[in-house]
């Protein structure tokens, strides 16, 4: 009973953790790590999951808590995770797919730099489309804090693209 | 939507003010490669690497090994329950064995508490008892002897403590 649920309603949220993790942790390896740890205590909780509302909040929470714990404990500033961005990008010709390769890896870079409650609110925001509240409460904080974070992730992305049209026009 | 519409949302975006529908909205205007104007083209990175992360995922070997792991600790939690079951019996067992211990050991020490005969004779056993009764009678023949001649002597006493005083007054 419980393997059918956790196959039906868990395991398809394996993604959403990955890039949640992998968000915060960039590195691959440890990202899948951490995602596996986390379906194995969901799974040794599986007696508490019927009085669990909101079941993929819960999972999140998990994962976070774990993603917390490692960054706590060791320093990523060095190590970069590069996604292959070519499949997302249907730019016709070479020259506006190179300028757009760079501004996307730029992002990139500038989002693998800003506090991890940043990064961590933007995923869920921008990426996972998830709303406020659910944010608020995966992260465990107030809804007002969520969009403070995602107001400052937004406005560091929006000043590098102030900087790069300035830069670009004659 | 037309470019004004698109300013607005990317405006409201920077706010953080805008929907979840609205930011899907703006995703699917600029993953479109026509009619985006001019100065809303460097924004297109953006909402591109948003999508492009979205894509990010784990492959299928995951879930294999996740089912396999859950498999694995379901298997360790029936040997616990197996093995908290041998333990119970075995104490079962074990308390079984020292009740019996102990209602062995009762009723062998009720046993030697008993009387058992001594003589298989009963004529020489009434010889015995006559015999110890007829010692019992000589010693308290010989007791009250004594206890007789007790008595006189006291008298004797008395009669000479109640003549003296008088002697000595007169």
């Amino acid at each position: 009973m419980y393997q059918t649920a956790f196959k039906n309603n868990i395991l398809p949220l394996k993604d959403k953790f990955f890039r949640f993790a992998l968000r915060i942790v960039p590195n691959v390896n440890e990202a899948e790590d951490i995602v596996q740890d986390a379906m194995l205590k969901i799974w040794n909780k599986r007696e508490e999951w019927a009085g669990i509302e909101n079941m993929e909040a819960y999972c999140y929470r998990v994962v976070k808590n774990l993603i917390w714990d490692r960054i706590q404990s060791k320093d990523y500033q060095n190590e970069t995770y590069e996604v292959q961005l070519h499949d997302g990008l249907e730019a016709q010709n070479p020259y506006t797919r190179m300028v757009e390769d760079e501004q996307v890896h730029l992002i990139h870079r500038l989002i693998e730099k800003l506090p991890a409650a940043q990064k961590a609110t933007m995923q869920l925001r921008d990426i996972e489309g998830l709303p406020y509240a659910e944010i608020a409460e995966i992260l465990n904080i107030s809804e007002s804090q969520v969009k403070n974070n995602l107001f400052r992730g937004r406005k560091k992305i929006k000043q590098l693209f102030e900087k790069i049209d300035n830069y670009e026009r004659p | 939507m037309n470019a004004r519409e698109i300013d607005i949302l990317v405006e409201k975006y920077w706010d953080c003010d805008t929907s979840r529908e609205e930011e899907c909205l703006l995703k699917e205007f600029f993953s479109q490669t026509e009619e985006i104007p001019d100065h809303l083209i460097p924004l297109k990175s953006i909402f591109v690497y948003q999508k492009a992360q979205f894509d990010v995922c784990l492959n299928e070997a995951f879930d294999k090994k996740i089912l396999s792991l859950i498999s694995q600790e379901e298997g360790k939690a029936k040997k616990e329950v197996s093995l908290s079951q041998v333990m119970k019996i075995a104490a079962v067992a074990l308390l079984c064995v020292i009740v019996g211990a102990v209602t062995v050991y009762l009723s062998a020490h009720k046993n030697t508490t008993t009387y058992s005969d001594t003589y298989k004779n009963p004529q020489e056993a009434m010889f015995v008892i006559r015999h110890a009764v007829s010692a019992v009678g000589n010693n308290l023949q010989e007791g009250r002897q004594e206890s007789v001649n007790a008595i006189s002597t006291l008298n004797k006493f008395n009669e000479y403590i109640q003549i003296s005083p008088k002697a000595n007054i007169k």
